[in-house]
């Protein structure tokens, strides 16, 4: 059986790419192909030309799995200094980059803790730690806001941000499509091992973008059934399908002909309906 | 080798020291009780006068080393290669820029030279009891069973999960096999069996020898390197080029 086939896209620097599909999609495969903790059958992985592994060993990547897989035995602190150790920081630099991640993470109470003795969350934000240790140019999470609370998966947001620089490629598997839909410009949908759909989120998401929306209106339902463009009545709501400009010019018809809006939302995300139809198509 | 995996050396040795000292204790826990028993009895000074209490230890001695030597090879080998894919460290410790076999090469070095210098703690702790031992045939003897037990259970875990159970099962099956058909004539396959695997016979023969102070049978002591070689290299080579997660 083949976890993954015929899969090809690029991510360049710059980039913040996701990858996104159902459980059993191929995803966590193709980061190990990405890693070069497997090797494709078929085809072909590179990483800035050159086969993962061989990139890997020259300058390493930072990489966040979905479970912190590392001896639970051993102290947060110790943890992040072996891994800083590996990661080839310098002795004089360790202890500064390991208290920087420490503080980014806002894992500082734990320090002395033995990593058994850790929750989900704080293991996750180790891991997000080590992944901070060092400047990388290819940064890898799967599942990274896994067993994290909201305000920490509010957080991670802002580190993604904090990431993006020009000679940085970042990439970020989830199945949490409203975090990719905030964090990446494309979107990768992955589904039984093949790639079902790219999604360019920024794109999708700018004003001439075609999008359904749903309106909330207390009175002139047939105003806006009239005005806006594929429109359907559901109850109190009506659905349509429109750009922002097309939304607008409809929306001031209906509104100059009676109609008393008192909401105006997306009916689905960008990202929500593109999944939607790769994975049921 | 690169600047992160020097500098790790200072981990490996720290984690090499705490996995050989455990098969020391439990040589301590074997031969210690029964001497601190006899010592409390008599006293430590009428125990060192007894000659006859002196030619029973050293018989006890002359029986533990091998033991010790033996499963601590085994404890300390167990697990090298095949927990740490097993368990998933790999993704963490290979997004390093750390080459892999390189890896395993210097925790494999550290870690039989951490169970070497363990074991002479046996001689030296029982010259501090009782009487003096020589250190160097334990060291000797340490360094070959444990290169040899080493370099199996690296093979074994680079090749599959259960290596602990693999190699306990080859030892057994060499150790049974092998002084069999040095002595009698067996069927051609078991004898076949005995040839092909690791060289535990031809390692117990050399390492008696060495105990004993004897000479020690040049082709079997160049048979069980030259086989252990064999097994690391096949082991780093299975390193670098299999998929590191299964």
């Amino acid at each position: 059986m083949r976890a993954v086939e015929e899969v090809s896209f690029t991510v360049g620097p710059g980039e913040v790419v996701g990858i996104a599909g159902p459980n059993g999609a191929g995803k966590s495969t193709l980061i190990a192909l990405l890693l070069g903790l497997l090797g494709p059958d078929a085809g072909e992985v590179t990483v800035d030309g050159l086969a993962p592994r061989a990139f890997i060993e020259r300058e390493g990547v930072a990489y966040l799995p979905e479970l912190m897989t590392i001896p639970l035995e051993w102290h947060l602190e110790e943890a992040l200094t072996r891994l800083a150790t590996l990661q080839g920081i310098p002795a004089g630099a360790r202890a500064a980059a390991c208290a920087q991640a420490i503080e980014a993470t806002g894992i500082a109470e734990h320090r002395g803790k033995r990593l058994k003795a850790l929750s989900k969350g704080n293991l996750q934000r180790l891991g997000l730690a080590q992944a901070l240790l060092s400047p990388r140019r290819v940064v890898v999470f799967d599942e990274p806001t896994h067993g994290l609370d909201p305000v920490w998966t509010a957080r991670f947001r802002e580190i993604v941000g904090g990431l993006r620089a020009p000679d940085r490629a970042v990439l970020v598997a989830s199945h949490n499509l409203d975090e990719l839909e905030r964090i990446a410009d494309r979107v990768v949908i992955v589904d039984r091992g093949r790639v079902q759909r790219i999604v360019e989120v920024r794109a999708a998401q700018a004003d001439g973008a075609v999008r359904a929306w749903r309106i909330q209106a207390a009175a002139g339902h047939e105003a806006l059934l009239a005005h806006l463009p594929e429109a359907a009545r559901r109850g109190a709501l009506v659905d349509c399908r429109a750009d922002v400009a097309a939304l607008n010019r409809g929306l001031a018809a209906a509104i100059a002909e009676g109609a008393l809006v008192t909401a105006v939302v997306p009916a689905e995300s960008v990202l929500e309906e593109a999944f939607r139809t790769a994975v049921s198509g | 080798m690169s600047g992160g995996l020097a500098a790790y050396l200072r981990w490996h040795l720290r984690d090499a020291a705490l996995r050989a000292f455990a098969p020391v204790i439990i040589a301590f826990g074997l031969l210690g009780i029964p001497i601190l028993t006899m010592a409390q009895a008599s006293g430590w000074a009428a125990l060192r006068a007894d000659g006859d209490a002196q030619r029973g230890l050293l018989a006890g001695y002359a029986q533990l080393v091998p033991t010790v030597i033996t499963l601590g090879a085994l404890l300390v080998a167990s697990g090298f290669v095949a927990a740490d894919r097993d368990r998933g460290y790999v993704r963490f410790l290979f997004s390093a820029p750390v080459v892999p076999w390189r890896y395993y090469l210097q925790r494999f070095v550290v870690g039989l030279t951490a169970f070497v210098a363990a074991c002479a703690l046996v001689p030296i702790g029982f010259g501090l009891m009782i009487t003096a031992r020589p250190v160097a045939p334990v060291l000797v003897s340490a360094a070959l069973y444990g290169y040899l037990i080493g370099a199996l259970a690296m093979l074994a875990g680079a090749l599959t999960r259960r290596d602990g159970a693999v190699v306990l099962g080859i030892v057994m099956l060499s150790s049974i096999l092998q002084p069999l058909a040095a002595q009698a004539e067996l069927a051609g396959w078991v004898e076949f069996l005995a040839a092909i695997l690791p060289p535990l016979g031809p390692a117990d023969a050399v390492r008696g020898a060495v105990l004993a102070g004897r000479a020690v049978d040049r082709p079997a002591l160049v048979h069980v390197l030259g086989y252990a070689t064999g097994m690391l290299v096949s082991a780093l080579v299975l390193i670098r080029r299999a998929p590191l997660v299964r």
